[in-house]
């Protein structure tokens, strides 16, 4: 896609250990994309996709059965040799806020504690740099001598991505960090990650199957089947010419503001369950479900190749 | 720093179980001022006696003040139960926490023989290694203690694998925080937390543990005033001067009974948090001078 790509995930495969020995749970199973710099990038699918695997193998907290991931050319495997330096380039923001940070520790604390870590500058300095990070995402002073548990749920969150920024990373991988927000909190939270995007520069690998917030703020996509690719574009051209059956389905099921093309959408319903990963379907992985599958589907696995006029997409109809 | 806000908090304590403990730690800290007389000191023409303005309580078959040896026995008690208590934490929380921490087969190792030493009565536990290195003060101590850690290793090792899969652990590790960090910052407060509480209500075991193996003439040897040796010296007179006996095992029932009563206490959590409250008051008051202090500098500067 760009020249410089700051993370590179190149055919990885995390499998965990099944019920049966020799059927191992294929969370992600041959996965490649690239990340460029400055991109917001999103990865969605359904529940089970493997998207919240991958995003804990990019920071290093799930280890790789296959495959590697570059960030700027460097492997994970090599950087996690040293991970205080990983962890100033590259961090995490956590699904539930809440178990994210430590029950014991004030939000004070808890933003002092990656300075603490990496020995940056003297208490006066961590103490304005605390009050900085408040102030960059909108935290009120007072809140800083409170509890997580006394907090509500979107200033928790605020507080773990003030927390992931605190050393100043070009990375962040965010694990669905509004799935345990309210609607309201929502809009909030993911115009202060369009905001920090644009005045840190950031790179942010967004997980999410939040469509809608896909199309306001992230600018390419990556979709998601049963740990696989299915079809990676830029945000526009994604939404306005799925390519593939799945992509049509999934965004088939956001509901459109105006009234005119809400009431055209012709919504796809997929039937059934997405199929187990530990014994995923011959051929395309969505062929059990797919409404267009001919019978070259059951047999041969299409590989992720180029489409016009941009992205990728892996389906034989295409 | 009493003001209004620690003055309530007081109130809500339970005093009621908090006094007897605390008036047992009292009189042991001050028994050497609080006993009228000295505890070994004999007087055979004062055996035996029944209470009068000299002897409150009496005196023994040697004529020493059964009060005294009550008062001092009480500071033996509550000096030997410490120091158990104490090596039997450290000991307790180091083992079971690495178990915890390590994992795998290291864990597996550890946890089987914390098992096996649960699996035993702990006074059995501790006559076994008795019977190993002979009786005394200091070999009942460390058998108490050899027998009193595991319990402590096994709930520092539950503790540890519950919280070690928290979330914000792992977000602890994405910072990149050392696993001493992760322990010492995150995972041991947990620990001690509970350990502690049980610790409490653990207390008065051991000081029974202490009376019985004195009793069995296997921990404090005479003269050492101790509540189960002063048992032993009563049982001869039990039928003329029951209050030998009685009044030692009084003692040792209202001690064993309040430490239980203070451990059910905290286990069930009706101790208020004030003190967690008073922490984040005191934290917050340190942050506001902080605050001045740099403002202060920044406007000379």
């Amino acid at each position: 896609m760009s020249s410089n790509p700051v993370i590179e995930v190149q055919d990885l495969k995390v499998h965990f250990p099944g019920q049966h020995k020799n059927q191992p749970v294929r969370a992600i199973d041959g996965v490649s994309f690239e990340v460029s710099a400055g991109d917001f990038h999103a990865i969605v699918g359904e529940s089970g996709c493997g998207k919240t695997t991958l995003a804990r193998t990019i920071v290093g907290l799930q280890k790789a059965t296959s495959g590697d991931i570059l960030i700027r050319g460097q492997s994970i495997t090599s950087l996690l040799k040293n991970r205080k330096t990983l962890a100033r380039d590259v961090q995490f923001v956590f699904q539930n806020p809440l178990g994210a940070l430590s029950r014991r520790q004030t939000v004070y604390q808890s933003l002092e504690e990656p300075l603490f870590i990496h020995r940056k500058g003297t208490a006066a300095e961590r103490h304005r740099r605390v009050l900085e990070l408040a102030d960059l995402v909108g935290l009120p002073h007072n809140a800083l001598d409170r509890l997580p548990r006394s907090l509500s749920g979107g200033q928790r969150q605020r507080v773990a991505i003030a927390r992931a920024l605190a050393l100043n990373p070009s990375i962040l991988i965010c694990d669905e960090p509004l799935s345990a927000l309210d609607v309201s909190i929502q809009a909030q939270i993911v115009a202060l990650f369009a905001r920090l995007q644009k005045e840190l520069g950031l790179t942010i690998v967004m997980i999410t199957h939040d469509l809608s917030v896909v199309r306001e703020v992230c600018s390419s996509v990556t979709v998601m089947y049963l740990g696989r690719i299915m079809e990676a574009n830029n945000t526009e051209q994604l939404f306005e010419q799925p390519a593939h059956p799945y992509t049509q389905a999934l965004l088939s099921s956001v509901p459109s503001p105006d009234p005119r093309i809400e009431s055209s959408r012709q919504r796809i319903v997929l039937k059934g369950d997405p199929p187990s990963p530990m014994n995923p379907p011959s051929g395309c992985r969505f062929h059990t479900r797919c409404l267009r599958a001919i019978e070259n589907c059951k047999n041969a696995e299409p590989a992720l190749q180029p489409q016009r006029p941009s992205g990728l997409i892996a389906c034989h109809l295409v | 720093m009493l003001n209004k806000h620690s003055l309530s908090t007081l109130a809500t304590w339970p005093w009621a179980v908090l006094t007897p403990v605390l008036l047992f730690v009292a009189i042991a800290i001050f028994a050497l001022w609080i006993s009228p007389y000295d505890p070994t000191t004999q007087n055979y023409s004062a055996v035996l006696q029944g209470s009068s303005w000299e002897h409150w309580l009496g005196t023994d078959y040697l004529g020493r003040d059964l009060l005294s040896r009550i008062i001092t026995g009480a500071q033996v008690s509550l000096v030997a139960m410490s120091i158990v208590l104490i090596a039997a934490l450290i000991i307790g929380v180091t083992i079971g926490s690495f178990a915890g921490y390590v994992g795998g087969k290291t864990e597996l190792v550890l946890i089987s023989a914390i098992d096996i030493i649960l699996s035993l009565p702990s006074l059995v536990v501790a006559l076994a290694f008795i019977g190993i290195i002979g009786p005394g003060y200091w070999s009942m101590i460390a058998a108490l203690t050899m027998a009193w850690w595991a319990n402590y290793a096994r709930m520092s090792r539950a503790v540890v694998t519950s919280e070690l899969h928290q979330p914000y652990i792992e977000a602890a590790r994405v910072m990149g925080a050392s696993h001493l960090h992760i322990f010492v910052r995150h995972i041991l407060p947990h620990v001690l937390a509970l350990v502690v509480v049980y610790a409490s209500a653990d207390a008065g075991a051991l000081v029974l543990a202490i009376a019985t193996l004195s009793f069995l003439g296997l921990g404090v040897e005479p003269p050492t005033p101790e509540w189960g040796q002063m048992l032993v010296d009563g049982m001869n007179y039990l039928e003329q001067y029951p209050r030998l006996v009685v009044l030692p095992g009084l003692a040792l029932t209202l001690v064993v009974s309040s430490f239980n009563l203070l451990g059910e206490h905290f286990a069930l959590k009706k101790v208020p948090r004030g003190l967690t409250q008073r922490h984040l008051k005191i934290l917050k008051r340190l942050r506001a001078q902080e605050e001045a202090r740099i403002s202060e500098l920044e406007a000379s500067a």
